[in-house]
């Protein structure tokens, strides 16, 4: 009898798992990956060393990503699955920004109730790939869109939650997703 | 990540070996919580505690043997999306006698690129028959390692690691116990994970040769 109730519960288990909507991502091998994403990073970062490569799917679209650190800061290179660049996000704080992005951003802060900051990320893209390396080789930002991932918590229309922003350089907000965080339980228990 | 189990495992076999008396057997755990309003959970465990032998420099005091079985209830309210306060009971079957444990307890669970901290304190009242009432204050720090990526998935396999110090006090009386535990999980969805590794713990060391026991763990926790 007891092992119909464990059987049940396993099974129930592999149900669960199937109807989950996929949203994952995977370490992959360098050779994983399209050799135009490759020749992309090589191209733009000099004397790069230890890239981290990921697989992800996220609502069943996948892309490839690039993590590293490069002159002391964290970079992520996000590829579309055929290897052409997407964006190039580096890991910021808010005093390394300029002056103005930082009164912008923290102004755009304060709309939002017990507002905390958790990370910042600057988002550079442009309309063509070559673009975005010429922007990085010479540090020339003027010449692609600089936009900031921002998570932080707060509470917003009454979820005290973990929140990603997307502001743009006048600390407009043009986008914001809640966070799920994973349950705590194996933590708290 | 196997060099993690292999080091826990040398660690605690040598630290056994040095000392008198040696209790291991199996401590399997079934967590289940809820979730309702966003903010408040409710949770219920059932942990069975059974002793496989004690060995005193390597003699065979006793075999297997059943101890206990606790019954743990916990409601927890989220403050803030890393700070939580919790209140609950235990209820233990043991050698005939129920044990009734209050726990109140605060936590801090903070999320980095790629590893999740938790810090638990604890403080709990066990009442026993003919006994004192015991007070233990309790802190524990834990740390979960993604072993796929950078983030965990379903179905991918994490390693979670806790140190805990434990203060008692009954009867006039102090001491101290500590505990480590490393384990392999692995997380099936948000719903359902399970978790195999070793907890070793260490009381009445202050004035004694020390106590030293090491369980293996299988937990498996549903969330509904």
């Amino acid at each position: 009898m007891k092992y119909t109730f464990f059987l049940f519960l396993f099974s129930s288990t592999f149900i669960f798992a199937q109807n989950d909507k996929i949203e994952a991502e995977q370490r992959i091998k360098k050779t994983e990956v399209p050799a135009n994403s490759i020749a992309w990073l090589s191209a733009s970062f000099s004397n790069l060393k230890k890239v981290k490569w990921y697989s992800e799917t996220t609502s069943q679209i996948k892309s490839i990503e690039a993590k590293f650190k490069w002159n002391q800061i964290n970079y992520s290179v996000e590829f579309s699955e055929d290897g052409s660049i997407e964006d190039v996000e580096i890991g910021r704080k808010l005093s390394e920004l300029t002056k103005t992005t930082q009164e912008s951003l923290t102004a755009s802060f304060r709309q939002f109730e017990k507002f905390k900051l958790s990370k910042i990320q600057e988002q550079w893209t442009s309309d063509t790939g070559d673009k975005l390396s010429q922007a990085l080789i010479n540090n020339d930002p003027s010449l692609i869109t600089i936009k900031y991932e921002v998570e932080f918590t707060a509470i917003i229309e009454g979820s005290y939650s973990l929140w990603e922003g997307l502001f743009d350089g006048n600390g407009i907000l043009l986008s914001k997703r809640k966070v799920k965080l994973r349950a705590t339980d194996n933590l708290d228990y | 990540m196997r060099y993690y189990f292999i080091l826990l495992i040398l660690v605690i076999g040598q630290t056994l070996k040095a000392q008198s008396e040696l209790t291991f057997g199996f401590l399997p755990e079934i967590a289940v919580s809820h979730r309702w309003a966003e903010k408040w959970r409710v949770s219920g465990q059932l942990e069975s505690m059974q002793q496989s032998f004690v060995n005193r420099n390597q003699e065979r005091l006793e075999g297997y043997k059943y101890i206990r079985t606790d019954a743990t209830s916990l409601l927890t309210y989220q403050l803030s999306p890393n700070w939580g306060i919790g209140l609950g009971g235990l209820a233990r079957f043991e050698n005939g006698d129920f044990v009734f444990r209050s726990i109140q307890q605060v936590t801090f669970n903070k999320r980095s690129s790629s590893l999740r901290f938790g810090h638990r304190l604890r403080t709990d009242q066990t009442f026993e028959p003919q006994s004192d009432i015991r007070l233990r204050l309790r802190y524990r720090f834990s740390l979960e390692i993604p072993l796929q990526g950078q983030t965990l998935n379903d179905g991918e396999f994490y390693t979670l690691w806790s140190a805990e110090q434990i203060g008692i006090y009954q009867t006039r009386e102090l001491d101290w116990e500590q505990r480590l535990s490393g384990v392999l999980g692995y997380y099936i969805n948000s719903n359902h994970k399970v978790e195999f590794g070793l907890d070793y713990r260490l009381d009445k060391f202050l004035d004694n040769p020390g106590r030293h026991r090491a369980w293996t763990m299988l937990n498996y926790y549903l969330n509904l």
